[in-house]
């Protein structure tokens, strides 16, 4: 081959790897910067209790946070497998009802903070006792702040928080049992033995 | 591998959920930008429209930062819900006071340096932003050695076609390394200009 042919060749070649590994990514998977810092304090009410939870509550343990609403489709996807295997995880599973109440279920803004907060309260039981329960408890984040600070731009999403309150690892998008097994799990029993 | 549901992602398409999903929004963020930038404009400013200060300055700010649930919209022009929602937070801010950057920064500490249209210089995008300059002086810089060999080589070339017409006719000039020195010995016999390309040289080659 020409010599000088080579070092375009070569250049291409990399620029292929590139553009191969590239489609392999998936652009909604965007790292959080959150990954080792402390959890973001919130006090919320919860879906049943009459105390608010907050996740200083968990110092001392590893624990999940789930976010989920009745309204996204995806959550039905990971549901039964949270449910399924909710004892195997073996730690506290925080849900963080999201936005439950949307826009358009209020779209003239009339629905007072506590009736929002009731009607999110009564869907959110209503779904969860139909497909099932996987969560120690659930906090209600109807406006979505909470969600906010900790950098949540789709539902599902899954934060693993290891005993000093840190975020160690956050899943974007349903958990699989795949996903379960190969990284949630072993993440969880690391930190546990820590 | 579909999934990331945000419901009413961008107000129109309700997609995302399905495999076509991606494929959805993408279509729908293109249909918007086609058909909607000048409505979206008066949707942007629809709360607390009051004061026009803020949302001048909300627009500007916005502008800067990225549609998470829209990845190719800014935060000003997405209709996506999370948008309306960190518009509402940037709002607030401005309210608040806070500096642009401090805004900015509240972002980034959530969402991470991709709310940025514009990608900070630090040394993980160093290969971003200066990658192709790196590339324009390596370019140039192979340019130049081409330039400066091929001018060596015409150098030569003229010394040697000056050495060669001497003994021009001498008997026993060797046939054997006709290929590898071409340009040094072969034609300089016909031309007493070198050849300029290797046409040229083959042509002249097969005269021989």
């Amino acid at each position: 081959m020409k010599k000088f042919l080579i070092l375009p060749l070569a250049f291409f070649v990399v620029l292929v790897v590139f553009l191969a590994v590239g489609l392999k990514r998936d652009p909604h998977e965007i790292p959080s910067p959150l990954i080792n810092r402390a959890a973001p304090e919130f006090s919320l009410p919860t879906l049943s209790g009459t105390t608010p939870f907050s996740p200083s509550d968990y110092k001392g343990r590893v624990w999940m946070l789930n976010v989920w609403a009745t309204w996204c489709v995806s959550c039905r996807e990971e549901h039964p497998v949270l449910v399924a295997f909710a004892k195997q995880i073996g730690v506290p599973i925080v849900g963080l009802s999201y936005k439950e109440i949307q826009p358009q279920d209020d779209p003239e803004k009339k629905l007072s903070p506590e009736s929002k907060l009731n009607l999110a309260r009564s869907r959110g039981s209503v779904w969860l006792d139909r497909h099932g329960n996987p969560y120690t408890l659930s906090v209600m984040d109807l406006d979505g702040r909470v969600g906010i600070d900790y950098g949540v731009y789709g539902v599902p999403e899954t934060y693993i928080i290891d005993k000093e309150g840190v975020i160690r690892y956050k899943q974007i998008g349903p958990v699989t049992p795949q996903i379960l097994s190969d990284t949630l799990l072993p993440i969880i029993r690391g930190l546990e033995n820590s | 591998m579909s999934f990331f549901s945000y419901r009413n992602e961008c107000r129109k398409c309700s997609c995302l959920n399905a495999g076509f999903g991606r494929m959805a929004v993408f279509i729908c963020c293109a249909l918007f930008l086609a058909l909607g930038a000048n409505t979206l404009g008066a949707k942007e400013a629809e709360p607390m429209a009051s004061d026009a200060q803020v949302e001048a300055r909300l627009v500007h700010i916005a502008e800067e930062l990225r549609c998470l649930v829209c990845q190719n919209e800014s935060l000003s022009s997405s209709r996506a819900d999370l948008a309306e929602d960190l518009r509402a937070q940037v709002r607030e801010q401005i309210v608040k006071g806070k500096t642009d950057q401090e805004i900015k920064d509240y972002l980034v500490e959530r969402y991470g340096d991709f709310v940025l249209y514009r990608p900070l210089v630090k040394p993980m995008t160093w290969l971003l932003w200066f990658g192709p300059f790196v590339c324009l002086v390596f370019a140039l810089g192979m340019l130049m050695l081409a330039i400066k060999k091929r001018n060596n080589k015409i150098q030569s070339l003229g010394a040697a076609s000056q050495h060669s017409t001497v003994q021009a006719h001498h008997p026993d000039h060797d046939h054997d390394h006709e290929h590898e020195h071409e340009h040094e010995h072969e034609h300089t016999h016909d031309h007493p200009h070198p050849p300029i390309n290797s046409n040229e040289s083959a042509l002249s080659g097969q005269k021989e």
